[in-house]
């Protein structure tokens, strides 16, 4: 194996998202790779706002009131949407890292991502309603 | 028919910026893209550099991206793009000399570094014949035999784009051809060497690299077996 490191650019990055190549693997990779990124950036904030509760109940409450604004609901929602993608991609990974299911990708991931949608659409209809 | 062809232009020893020449030909359907390169070549402009050699889907020497794809161009027909406008551009990965040419050392250092060749120190059959083996023992590495080194796959594995230390798909391919042979003695070697931080694990199974093997191998198949094979110690 080479021993020199190459440097990463931004370019080879973005590289990921180049949509000619639209074969579902490759989505199934871009969408693991965005849903990561989203939850890891959400649990920052989340860590952020537990940290209100070291600044006694009457901070934490008046953020709370902030936040069920609807568009922090739906920022929810895209969190949950995107627990449900990331971990059931996980699952279709861990399968075929392991050559299981391998001549079945596609089907894996079409059928696993239905999961989530309907999961996130049905958790979605609630958060909204109650 | 009349096709539009946009050719990606570099030269190292100019240095600046990359280019794409477009060019209107006459085509037919059943024309070759490294047909309509080699045109361009011979009567447009001589300075186009591009490999080519057996030109039949044999030596893996045409490998480039045709239409954002990883193709070999003597295997893509214009019929096949469905599309008359033909966007022509060298691998992605490795760094480009002239045009459509990379430097492929890179490459061929990964190939190297996983030990693609017969290794057994035990004595040959003393009746001087070679090293029998069955059918189904032959079969079990069949697939990853059919290996040309065109580099499409690992051109077209996004692990490979960020970090080119990775060893990447082609060279796990051709590692698997003598891991799974029952005749060779260094699977175990070859195991440790994949195993490393840089081998099999940087796979995030996109499949790009099966969907652009022109030998159709099952290259994702393939790392999955080798990375089973390193997980249970059993290589069977």
């Amino acid at each position: 194996m080479q021993s020199e490191t190459r440097k990463v650019t931004l370019s080879a990055i973005l590289r990921w998202f180049d949509p000619r190549k639209t074969e579902a693997g490759n989505w199934a990779f871009i969408l693991n790779r965005v849903s990561a990124i989203g939850l890891t950036i959400y649990l920052y904030l989340h860590l952020i706002i537990l940290g209100k509760l070291a600044q006694g109940p009457e901070a934490y409450d008046s953020f709370i009131d902030i936040v069920r604004d609807p568009i922090f609901v739906f920022g929810e929602f895209l969190v949950v949407a995107g627990g449900f993608i990331h971990g059931l991609n996980g699952i279709r990974v861990i399968l075929n890292s392991f050559g299981i299911g391998v001549p079945y990708q596609k089907q894996l991931f079409f059928g696993l991502m239905a999961v989530a949608v309907i999961a996130s659409v049905i958790i979605g209809i609630r958060m909204f309603t109650v | 028919m009349q096709v539009n062809l946009k050719i990606f232009r570099y030269n190292t020893e100019k240095g600046g910026k990359f280019s794409y020449d477009t060019y209107t030909l006459e085509a037919e359907p059943t024309d070759r893209v490294l047909d309509l390169l080699e045109y361009v070549r011979n009567y447009h402009d001589g300075t186009l550099a591009f490999r080519r050699s057996c030109a039949h889907g044999v030596c893996g020497s045409d490998a480039m991206r045709i239409n954002g794809v990883n193709r070999l161009a003597c295997k893509v027909l214009v019929k096949d793009l469905n599309t008359t406008q033909i966007t022509v551009e060298p691998l992605l990965g490795l760094k480009v000399i002239k045009d459509m040419v990379v430097d492929m050392e890179p490459f061929f250092e990964h190939y190297r570094s996983v030990l693609p060749y017969f290794i057994n120190d035990e004595p040959a059959p003393e009746d001087g014949r070679e090293r029998l083996q069955s059918p189904e023992a032959r079969e079990r590495f069949d697939d990853t035999t059919k290996c040309i080194l065109c580099a499409a796959c690992t051109t077209s594995c996004p692990p490979f784009w960020s970090d080119g230390t990775y060893v990447g798909p082609a060279a796990i391919v051709n590692a698997h051809r003598f891991i799974f042979d029952d005749r060779d003695r260094a699977a175990e070697q070859r195991l440790k060497i994949l195993n490393e931080q840089m081998g099999v694990w940087r796979c995030r199974t996109s499949f790009n690299c099966t969907e652009a093997c022109p030998r159709d191998i099952k290259v994702t198949q393939a790392i999955a077996e080798v990375k089973r094979a390193i997980t249970t110690g059993r290589v069977d």
